[in-house]
């Protein structure tokens, strides 16, 4: 139930961090080519 | 660590704590969820397209829905997103803040995937339908007007399991590449139904969604139960931190234990 309540807690507009997050990684991951990670 | 007093208001009033869904049956299970969740995640900021298609997975045609941030005629990255609700409720309409959030912050294209749910599907229906709508976009590229050599796969909860199994099979497959996967409180490994075990709408959503119970250790249920976790792509694993794993040694897909937090785990408080 926790798991659950995370999963759903990184949607909220009070998670901006989160998305921030995964904004950041993924344009870090696409700038860099296939297979340097 | 205390929750924020924010998230503990949600948690106080969430639906997750407060439902017997066999009481009140899946339909209004969602629509009650589904309601609350959009609700609490407003509308999400504008963006330059939406546009929708439909995915054949074999079995099933099933909605994918296509945000850019720029107007068409430049290729972009894409990100092909899953969604979370234990594999039951939510829907490509609850995740579609988020989906504006990260295509503007991002700058790529996402493709938010709507899997089939249980109990109407059960497992694997919901890894099928992910495994055939990332295809589908590695070979549309034209059609979604991404660059197709630039794929992420993502996911919440249950969804960040489907993200995982997918990053999985396109290792085993050999196609397409992928960039990067996110995994965000990915389900990672489901535990097994045991006799007396409290009931919990997580306990109720897990058996709906499996078969049987030998399901819970078939690694596109379980990922973390495949030996060969080596060759995927670059992760960004992230926990809330009132997860039960929180701060807690973890497994990581090289097979070592390390430390949730640490110098190389950026935290952000909730």
């Amino acid at each position: 139930m926790i798991h659950n309540f995370t999963g759903m807690r990184a949607a909220l507009d009070d998670a901006d961090a989160g998305l921030a997050l995964t904004a950041r990684f993924l344009r870090e991951a696409f700038a860099e080519s296939p297979g340097t990670a | 660590m205390p929750l924020h007093p924010q998230a503990q208001a949600v948690v106080e009033g969430n639906t997750w704590n407060s439902v017997d869904p066999d009481e009140i049956g899946i339909d209004a299970l969602r629509a009650t969820m589904n309601t609350r969740l959009i609700e609490l995640a407003g509308t999400g900021p504008e963006v330059a397209t939406v546009a929708e298609f439909a995915v054949d997975s074999g079995t099933a045609r099933i909605p994918i829905r296509v945000y850019r941030p720029r107007s068409p005629g430049i290729s972009l990255p894409a990100y092909v997103y899953f969604h979370s609700g234990g594999y039951c409720v939510y829907d490509i309409d609850t995740a579609d803040a988020q989906c504006r959030v990260i295509a503007n912050q991002a700058d790529c294209v996402v493709v938010s995937v709507g899997y089939r749910l249980a109990p109407e599907a059960r497992f694997p229906a919901a890894v099928d339908d992910a495994w055939a709508a990332l295809r589908w976009v590695a070979s549309h590229p034209q059609d979604v007007g991404i660059d197709g050599s630039a794929l992420a796969v993502g996911g919440e909860s249950c969804g960040g399991t489907l993200a995982t199994v997918c990053a999985l099979l396109a290792r085993d497959t050999g196609k397409p590449v992928l960039r990067g996967a996110v995994l965000s409180c990915a389900l990672i490994l489901m535990g097994q139904a045991q006799v007396g075990e409290k009931k919990t709408l997580a306990t109720w959503m897990r058996d709906q969604y499996l078969r049987q119970a030998e399901d819970a250790i078939d690694w596109r249920a379980s990922p973390m139960r495949r030996p060969d976790l080596e060759g995927l792509p670059r992760t960004c694993l992230s926990l809330g931190n009132s997860t039960a794993y929180a701060n807690r040694p973890m497994p990581m897909p090289n097979g070592s234990m390390r430390p949730a937090t640490g110098p190389k785990s950026p935290t952000f408080r909730g």
